[in-house]
């Protein structure tokens, strides 16, 4: 990983269509302004790894699990109909 | 037609023009990048999103409108982000995750949609970080 020291206001370039610039660096954390082109995808990484993790445990649902919870949507369903 | 193996159905035959390009993949599984949807009268309105490439990759998913009546995704920006066209047909499908024989306890996940372009036959796994969509949204309780 390449690390580099910057001070705040100064920023960083990658490739030629994406900047990143330190806003404000404070006792804990730091603002950062990403300049990037709309088909770069900038995320915080906390969120791409629970999204991530969300499609694992999907995977690891059964299909007899999957025949339960369709039956109990169907339920729900009549039991709204009969509220109405 | 072509046959498919799958870990939950076994073998199946699937309609090759019915196959979803996905250029990025499902975020965690990058590499497998042509998907399926597969549905069954028994786990209606649930279906799976199965790689065609790999048996034991699929998603269960439903469409977010089900659950949600007012879920909206900005389609101009997912149309400039996927560089997609201002005609195509969009639709979306959300992940769905049940722990183990707890199918009261299913979530389903509003916050990384699946946005499936039919017009091309191509889909991005989206992430709307702002949304205040839920990345776990219960389907049966509250």
């Amino acid at each position: 990983m390449l690390v580099l020291t910057r001070k705040s206001g100064e920023s960083i370039r990658i490739s030629d269509d994406i900047v990143v610039k330190v806003f404000e660096i404070g006792k804990n954390k730091v603002r950062i302004g990403i300049d990037a082109p709309a088909t770069v995808s900038v995320l915080r990484n906390e969120v791409y790894e629970e999204i991530q993790k969300e499609n694992i445990l999907s995977l690891q649902g059964s299909v007899s699990d999957l025949a339960k919870a369709a039956a109990l949507w169907t339920d729900k369903g009549k039991k709204k109909d009969r509220e109405k | 037609m072509f046959e498919i193996q799958t870990r939950k159905f076994g073998r199946i035959e699937i309609d090759e023009a019915k196959i979803i390009v996905m250029p990025d993949g499902m975020l965690g599984f990058e590499g497998q990048k042509r998907y399926v949807l597969i549905q069954d009268k028994g786990m209606e309105p649930f279906k799976l999103y199965q790689a065609v490439d790999n048996p034991d990759l699929a998603f269960f998913v439903i469409d977010p409108l089900l659950i949600l009546e007012g879920y909206r995704v900005d389609r101009n920006r997912v149309i400039k982000a996927a560089a997609w066209g201002k005609g195509d047909k969009i639709s979306y499908l959300a992940v769905a995750t049940i722990p183990d024989e707890k199918p009261e306890q299913m979530t389903v996940n509003l916050m990384g949609p699946i946005a499936i372009n039919s017009t091309r036959g191509e889909s991005y796994q989206l992430i709307l970080e702002n949304s205040g969509y839920a990345l776990k949204h219960p389907l049966f309780q509250g």
